[in-house]
């Protein structure tokens, strides 16, 4: 995760993808999804020790749980869901109730695996710098070992652009993470931790001096952390600083339309040029009746060129009695943008007002209308027990919806036109309940809930808009409630003089079929990778191997009646697999025995016509059976030579296929190709 | 100087005479003023007050050896520079770039260094409209500043071989067997010779010369490949030329001084004031003086000429000196004004650093005064006197200054004393007494007269020229 110059990059809620699992199999990855889902809505209890660097116990650390905030949710006060010291022995236990695992956001990419956490344990000591681990990584025992760094202040100085010292900047430590400088490379081990201010219980901010200067200690050295400028003489920005004795670094990223796109990383001690700030001030009405209103908090969305998200609910003021506000800290510049989100209480439409840049340092000033909504509330529940489930929830409308045509908040510009909603979305509490304000007219209502086992799509079948098209873009306002990744969807008529309309959503976890799994000797067979046990949405040809099996047999969850699940099993140290595809109807007992067989090996040297390598080639091998749709194999790369070694599942026809700017695209490499059960197969070299 | 035969057996008067102090020519306020209004970015209270005491002769070498500013600099000036401006290029955000040029026509001690490299934007007019690449801008801007005095030689030089004019002027896509006159074309018209020394001929062929330079990275290469190695005819001379060859070309030939000899006097003198005779004496210098440019400033800046009444209030003053002139002269040092804001302003009446209208440049004269352009200035006026220029909305202490000058703050005085500051007394009594009378009108939005009249002094007809 890395900030771009200019751009004021890097939100934290795009840090979130780092914080979740990725890459190769983990042995402890199983577990971390048992306990995760042990830990749902249930009280927690940690116990551990602390220690420094050379593995001493620490006393005296403070350790604090920390809940992570949800993707576009802002934690506007310091937080902990509980806090202790370590004993004489470095020990320490907390306990507290975890809040529900976070739904991943479906532009995450299919890389990203499982929900990322929703609670950290932080430790701080005078001295060194802090450590954090999540819960799930404490031992079987439940013992988590939280190692204190050894620390490197970071001293920064403000200064304005005549280069003189800015007194008075709200200095905020955004996140804390490893090093990651190559944008391009694997994300590091480790876990960024956000917020480490709430974490760590410091001060809300560090305030630049006369001098301009700020310290801050505690957070570690050689790690990389974000820092928010805040003040009402500059302009808000985001800077990243790795806590190394370094010159600041400029990478060059590459030329865009815009101009050049550059990251700069500060080392410890530092200038940062800051850019003046303006306030921008106005009222916020009702459109129809133009009566002010209070209550309305107004937040920065987008600061000039940075995408919405970055800046998304960084600064942020509330409307007086009589609907007043002033937004302190805006960078000075155009492009900037604001967004009015009325109180839990006002049925009006989330909207995004254009920030004019006029000449000067002066307040400018943006007044705001609002139109009116209606609420669709009501409850959110699992089908099966009836329990009450905080989930995501979203909503679209009809671009022929006459009530939005008018509506500035729903305004389509150039773009495919957006439903308005209040930064972070919509979600329903603990106890199920939701509320959001809607258009009158048709529109389509959809829950996410964070736990994989609910069926995908229930009630898209009943949706005409859906009916040949998942993705019905060109009908339906943006984002789109897609049936793939939706576990509950429903369209529903808002009448246009309703207060409120109630609409309950149930969440299905479907039908189960308890696998067991043996070796080709009839032996249980614990250890396994398993693909396909829950209903994924992540397309099967990107995704690898996360969960890994402790026991011989598991349960494939989430099954509708005319589901075809692929599943994949695999042990890679033992060299043997399977893959198959199960239906609810084939298996009446719900219980199946599958037999893992010796696993099949194919290599082949891709070359060109005279006879050259293609090197880093992408291959990729799939299913040639009707069934299997779009289910292919984790790709695999040539080497230097050319060459790749695939191992497949056996016992069905594959073709390969290889892909890559080399050569224009995708072209097949075996049509069609047979995996015995054990086979090696060369296929020499393969001109293509 | 020495004066320089032209055509003639009769030795002609000498055009650049060096100004001495004397009879209806004393060396006043206003010659002060107007000095450091046309050479630099005006002058407080007590660096004219050196300048009148020291005399013209120190007063020009300050300014020639950039150290004519005393107030207003910062300590480690061109460290601080070099951070905001490393600083504005990270940002990516053309605004922050333009700020950092200001941040330096305000605070260096070398005002005049800054005004030349302005002169040299105008001639190698270059624009970030299309090369979106402020890496490349500044480093344009630096050579400008570094060699703004040199010999034209080394400028030229420099200039040519850095990326931002081969990409301006599409020297990469000048290759051999088709040839992309751009380039040869506006080193002749605009940056050595001028139109009517050259034939079209002469730009195909020069074109010819300069196939193959072209960019690499971010620096200057020469692509062997592209470059058209057979014979030229450049401007009557025949041989194997590539671009370093024409631009020796174009230094030797006689036309090229005189366009330098334009190109200075059109910054510095007022209009109409150095043509013919003086051009051809000036050109005939610097020919003589291997084309240093820093010799003809300091001879123009020298001279009777620019010293004469004529020359005086002749000028019309263009946005970057309109909005920053004033700001050093009111000693708007500490809070300073938002650099970002005063590049606004410069906008607004007309000029976007960094962003010539075209390869010409701006044409600059009358062409500042639009109808547009005199309503932003009496506004800048008025928000400069007001204080609305810096993050805090601070207001010079214009009492406090008259006082320093040992002045009566009164508003009658007041408004003489700015009058002189700002300049060098060029407003008359009546138009004085109009100011008093329009400062002192009750209900004016202004609690202080005495703003709100150097506001209007600001704003006046005099104040346009310089």
């Amino acid at each position: 995760m890395r900030l771009q110059a200019g751009a004021t990059a890097g939100s934290d809620m795009r840090m979130q993808p780092a914080m979740q699992m990725k890459g190769p199999p983990d042995a402890g990855a199983a577990r971390l999804v048992e306990i995760r889902r042990r830990q749902q809505d249930q009280v927690v209890h940690i116990h551990g020790r602390v220690v420094d660097p050379d593995g001493k116990a620490v006393a005296g650390a403070k350790v604090n749980a920390v809940p992570m905030p949800a993707e576009g949710e802002m934690l506007l006060q310091p937080v902990a869901l509980a806090r202790t010291t370590s004993g004489v022995d470095g020990r320490f236990e907390l306990t507290f109730r975890q809040p529900p695992d976070l739904p991943r956001n479906p532009a995450d990419g299919p890389a990203v695996a499982g929900p990322g956490p929703s609670s950290l344990i932080v430790a701080s000591a005078k001295g060194f710098g802090i450590a954090w681990k999540e819960p799930a990584a404490a031992d079987a025992k439940g013992d988590l070992t939280l190692t204190l760094a050894a620390d490197l202040p970071i001293d920064g100085r403000v200064l304005d652009l005549e280069g003189r010292p800015v007194k008075g900047v709200n200095v905020i430590v955004d996140s804390v993470g490893p090093v990651h400088l190559n944008p391009g490379a694997p994300e590091p081990a480790g876990q960024y931790l956000p917020y480490a201010r709430h974490a760590e219980g410091r001060p809300e901010a560090i305030v630049t001096d006369a001098m301009g200067r700020f310290r801050i200690t505690g957070l570690g050295r050689e790690r990389e952390v974000h820092l928010q400028l805040i003040g009402r003489r500059v302009g808000f920005t985001r800077i990243a600083v790795i806590t190394r004795v370094m010159k600041p670094m400029v990478e060059n990223v590459g030329q865009v339309v815009v101009g050049r796109v550059q990251i700069v990383t500060y080392g410890a001690k530092f200038d940062y040029l800051a850019a003046p700030g303006r306030p921008v001030v106005g009222v916020a009405k009702d459109a129809r009746t133009h009566e002010p209103m209070a209550g309305v908090q107004v937040r920065s969305t987008a600061l000039g060129l940075a995408p919405a998200a970055d800046a998304g609910g960084v600064l942020y003021c509330t409307t007086d009695e009589k609907g007043r506000f002033r937004l302190e800290g805006m960078p000075k510049q155009s492009g900037n943008l604001i967004v009015a989100v009325p109180g839990d209480a006002q049925p009006y439409f989330t909207r995004i007002v254009a920030v004019k840049d006029a000449t000067g340092l002066g307040p400018v000033t943006a007044d705001i209308e609002l139109h009116r909504g209606v609420w669709v509330a009501g409850k959110i529940t699992d089908k099966k027990t009836g329990q009450p489930l905080s989930v995501r929830l979203a909503y679209s409308t009809y671009l022929t919806n006459k009530h939005t045509l008018g509506l500035p908040e729903f305004d389509r510009g150039v773009g495919p036109g957006v439903v308005p909603m209040p930064p972070g979305g919509y979600r329903s509490a603990p106890d199920g309940s939701y509320r959001l304000v809607a258009p009158p007219g048709k529109i389509i209502l959809a829950a996410t809930g964070s736990s994989e086992d609910y069926r995908r799509g229930v009630g898209s079948e009943k949706i005409e808009a859906y009916k040949d098209n998942p993705n019905p873009v060109g009908q339906l306002y943006q984002p789109i409630p897609q049936p793939k990744v939706a576990n509950a969807i429903a369209e529903i008529q808002v009448p246009d003089d309703a207060q409120t309309v109630r609409a309950d959503l149930q969440l299905d976890p479907g039908e189960s079929i308890h696998v067991a799994i043996i070796d080709p000797e009839s032996k249980p067979l614990s250890g396994v990778y398993v693909r396909g046990n829950k209903p994924e949405f992540v397309p099967m040809a990107s995704g690898s191997f996360v969960t890994r099996l402790e026991d011989a047999s598991f349960d494939a969850v989430g099954f509708g009646p005319d589901d075809v699940r692929s599943l994949l099993l695999r042990d890679d140290e033992r060299g043997l697999g399977k893959a198959l595809f199960v239906r609810l109807d084939d298996v009446p007992n719900r219980r199946l025995t599958v037999r893992l067989l010796p696993l099949a090996v194919v290599t082949a040297r891709l070359t060109d016509p005279g006879g050259h390598p293609f090197v880093g080639l992408s291959v990729q091998a799939a299913i040639r059976d009707k069934l299997a749709g779009d289910m292919m194999l984790p790709a695999v790369k040539t080497d230097a030579a050319g060459r790749f070694r695939y191992t497949l599942m056996p016992g069905w026809d594959y073709s390969i296929e290889a892909s890559g700017p080399e050569v224009n695209g995708t072209v097949v490499v075996a049509f069609s190709f047979y995996a015995d059960p054990g086979s090696t197969r060369d296929l020499g070299d393969v001109r293509i | 100087m020495q004066s320089v035969p032209i055509n003639s057996t009769a030795p002609a008067p000498d055009m650049w005479e060096p100004y001495e102090p004397g009879g209806q020519s004393l060396w006043d306020v206003r010659r002060v003023v107007h000095l450091h209004r046309r050479a630099g970015f005006a002058a407080t209270w007590s660096e004219i007050q050196r300048d009148l005491k020291d005399g013209p002769q120190a007063g020009v070498t300050r300014l020639i050896k950039g150290g004519a500013r005393v107030e207003g600099t910062i300590e480690n000036f061109e460290q601080t520079a070099d951070e905001i401006g490393e600083a504005a290029v990270l940002s990516d955000n053309p605004d922050r770039l333009k700020a950092w040029w200001i941040f330096r026509m305000l605070f260096s001690p070398d005002p005049l260094g800054e005004r030349l490299a302005l002169m040299w934007h105008n001639h190698f007019a270059t624009s970030n409209l299309k090369l979106r690449d402020l890496v490349l801008m500044r480093r344009q801007n630096d050579l400008f500043r570094t060699f703004a005095r040199a010999p034209f030689a080394k400028l030229l030089g420099a200039v040519m071989h850095d990326p931002a004019i081969l990409i301006w002027l599409d020297a990469p896509s000048n290759v051999k067997g088709k040839p992309n006159e751009n380039l040869a074309r506006e080193v002749m018209e605009l940056f050595t010779l001028g139109v009517g020394n050259y034939s079209e001929r002469d730009i195909k062929e020069a074109a010819r010369a300069l196939t193959g330079w072209s960019v690499a990275g971010a620096g200057f290469a020469r692509q062997a490949d592209a470059h058209d190695d057979g014979q030229k005819q450049i401007l009557g001379r025949k041989g194997l030329f590539d671009g370093d060859d024409l631009l020796n070309i174009l230094l030797e030939h006689p036309a090229c001084p005189r366009r330098l000899a334009w190109r200075i006097c059109s910054e510095f003198m007022g209009e109409g004031m150095a043509e013919g005779p003086a051009l051809d004496q000036l050109a005939a210098g610097l020919r003589s003086h291997e084309l240093d440019v820093g010799w003809a400033v300091q001879t123009v800046l020298r001279s009777k000429l620019f010293f004469s009444d004529a020359n005086i209030g002749t000028k019309i003053i263009g946005p970057v000196e309109f909005v920053t002139g004033p700001a050093h002269a009111l000693e708007l040092f500490d809070p300073p004004p938002s650099t970002l804001v005063l590049s606004e302003w410069v906008e607004r009446l007309g000029l976007s650093l960094f962003y010539p209208p075209n390869v010409g440049g701006w044409t600059g004269g009358r062409g500042w005064l639009t109808t547009r352009a005199i309503i932003a200035r009496g506004n800048y006026a008025a928000a400069l006197a007001r204080g609305e220029l810096s993050v805090s909305d601070s207001p010079p202490d214009l009492r406090g200054m008259a006082r320093h000058a040992g002045r009566d703050a009164n508003l009658r005085d007041g408004i003489a004393f700015f009058n002189e500051l700002l300049l060098g007394g060029r407003i008359g009594p009546r138009g004085l007494d109009d100011i008093r009378v329009r400062a002192g009108r009750p209900g004016a939005p202004d609690a202080d007269p005495l703003t709100i009249a150097v506001a209007l002094i600001l704003a006046s007809p005099e104040a346009q020229l310089g």
